[in-house]
């Protein structure tokens, strides 16, 4: 068994955020490009994926790997030899599905093991920006924008942010120049640190905050941003 | 500001800063209409003047335009940079969606500007959505040259972006624009222990 994933939808956020809670468990997780050279799939319902082929395709092959399904309905596990997630999926869950089926700990892979874990500490914490690191410094305008702006709004994981449609190298980075110039808070990620600040109703959002939204949107429509 | 530009903008967003600093430069870098400056549209304006009096007939600011496709624009201001042209900020500030506020970041001046604009600004209303643009740097400049721009903007709005950019660059202008308008609310975290007012006279920690 090998720690290499293949997913027929990688660009699904729901996806990449399982992707970015198993690479924080080791960071020899890896995606394949073909489902046989994988020993993990993921699979997203919302992706318009053909289960059918799918199935069929898993049925006939002689080795089989290891299946997580996202789907938000119970009753739509389509093989009873997969396990069913709900999005948004709990990192803790995701951790008892691999441990249980790799009792033999993080994938076993050729590369020396990094020490990447003490290097990217963003990765297990609760994150939240003291303030907004320089936009000058990245290069993708719209993806820097949302993340920082809901980073100094409300603290979140890793595996939540990169739920907001960002990519992982670049969040990286950002994290990581946050975090050496003094901008970046890591706390404890437990349940009563994530409810500090709940989200804001958007009920009880002024006028002033709707025009100002309003008006990004526009912005949005208008410039591509680079 | 509804004498002026009411049926033509309901929202506006204002360039501030020295002399020279490149609000101008700016505008034109983003405006979908050529930039002008109020002195030349006097048809327009001519409501506006008359009600600010005749000291102010001789100083415009700049005026330039986002076109949306339902109809809809946005105004964008240069604000006149002599404090003897106040009377423009108090009307063109308080009403503004967003502010940047442009710096030389290469001069030895530019934090005492800063903390002059962050006064004015702060006076009129004007740091809710706020951006503070460092000129005339390259743009990956050392968290150092920054820090003191940090630090003394935190004053005035504790989550206010302070970025270096360059006015002749569209991307670089939104991109000043879009973090101004994108910052939280300061409410959820502690205000400074000192009314701003009272912390721009004797601030030497930088
Ligand atoms: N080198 C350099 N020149 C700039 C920059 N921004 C503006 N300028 C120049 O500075 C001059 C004054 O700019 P202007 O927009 O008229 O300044 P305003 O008084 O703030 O409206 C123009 O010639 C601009 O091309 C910059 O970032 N770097
Ligand atoms: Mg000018």
């Amino acid at each position: 068994m090998n720690g290499r994933i293949w997913t027929p939808s990688r660009q699904s956020n729901a996806v990449r955020a399982f992707m970015a809670v198993l690479r924080m468990d080791s960071p020899l997780w890896d995606w394949a490009d073909s489902p046989a050279l994988a020993s993990w799939w993921v699979i997203d319902s919302a992706c318009g994926i053909d289960v059918t082929a799918l199935t069929s395709y898993y049925d006939q092959m002689p080795g089989k790997p290891e299946v997580a399904f996202l789907a938000a309905q119970p009753g739509s596990l389509p093989h009873p030899a997969w396990t069913l997630f709900k999005p948004p999926v709990k990192s803790s869950l995701i951790f008892d599905w691999i441990k249980q089926r790799q009792p033999a700990g993080p994938p076993p892979v050729d590369r020396p093991t990094p020490s990447f874990a003490p290097a990217m500490p963003w990765r297990h914490g609760l994150l939240r920006l003291k303030r907004w690191p320089n936009p000058a410094r990245y290069d993708n305008s719209l993806e820097f924008t949302v993340a920082c702006s809901r980073l100094l709004g409300a603290p979140a994981t890793y595996a939540q942010i990169l739920e907001w449609g960002i990519a992982a190298p670049l969040l990286d980075r950002i994290l990581q120049d946050a975090l050496a110039e003094g901008l970046l808070d890591i706390s404890d990620p437990s349940p009563a640190a994530a409810a500090i600040r709940p989200e804001k109703d958007a009920a009880a959002a002024t006028d002033a905050d709707t025009s100002r939204w309003g008006l990004i949107k526009r912005l949005l429509g208008k410039f591509s941003l680079k | 500001m509804n004498i002026v530009l009411g049926h033509r903008a309901t929202q506006q967003v204002v360039f501030a800063g020295p002399f020279g600093v490149g609000k101008t430069t700016a505008l034109r870098a983003v405006s979908d209409i050529p930039v002008s400056n109020t002195d030349e549209l006097s048809s327009e304006l001519s409501q506006l003047k008359n009600s600010l009096g005749k000291t102010t007939t001789t100083v415009g600011f700049d005026y330039g335009e986002w076109n949306f496709s339902d109809g809809a624009r946005v105004g964008l201001i240069g604000l006149p940079s002599q404090e003897r042209f106040s009377a423009m900020w108090d009307m063109l500030l308080p009403k503004s969606s967003a502010v940047v506020l442009w710096l030389y970041g290469n001069s030895d001046d530019a934090l005492a500007d800063c903390r002059f604009w962050l006064e004015a600004l702060t006076q009129r209303q004007a740091v809710t959505r706020l951006a503070v643009a460092l000129t005339r740097l390259p743009f990956d400049v050392s968290e150092e040259t920054l820090a003191p721009f940090r630090h003394l903007t935190s004053l005035y709005h504790p989550l206010a972006p302070v970025l270096t950019a360059d006015p002749r660059q569209p991307a670089s202008v939104m991109q000043a624009i879009m973090v101004a308008l994108s910052t939280p609310d300061a409410a959820p975290f502690p205000p400074p222990a000192t009314p701003p007012a009272q912390q721009g006279k004797s601030n030497d920690e930088f």
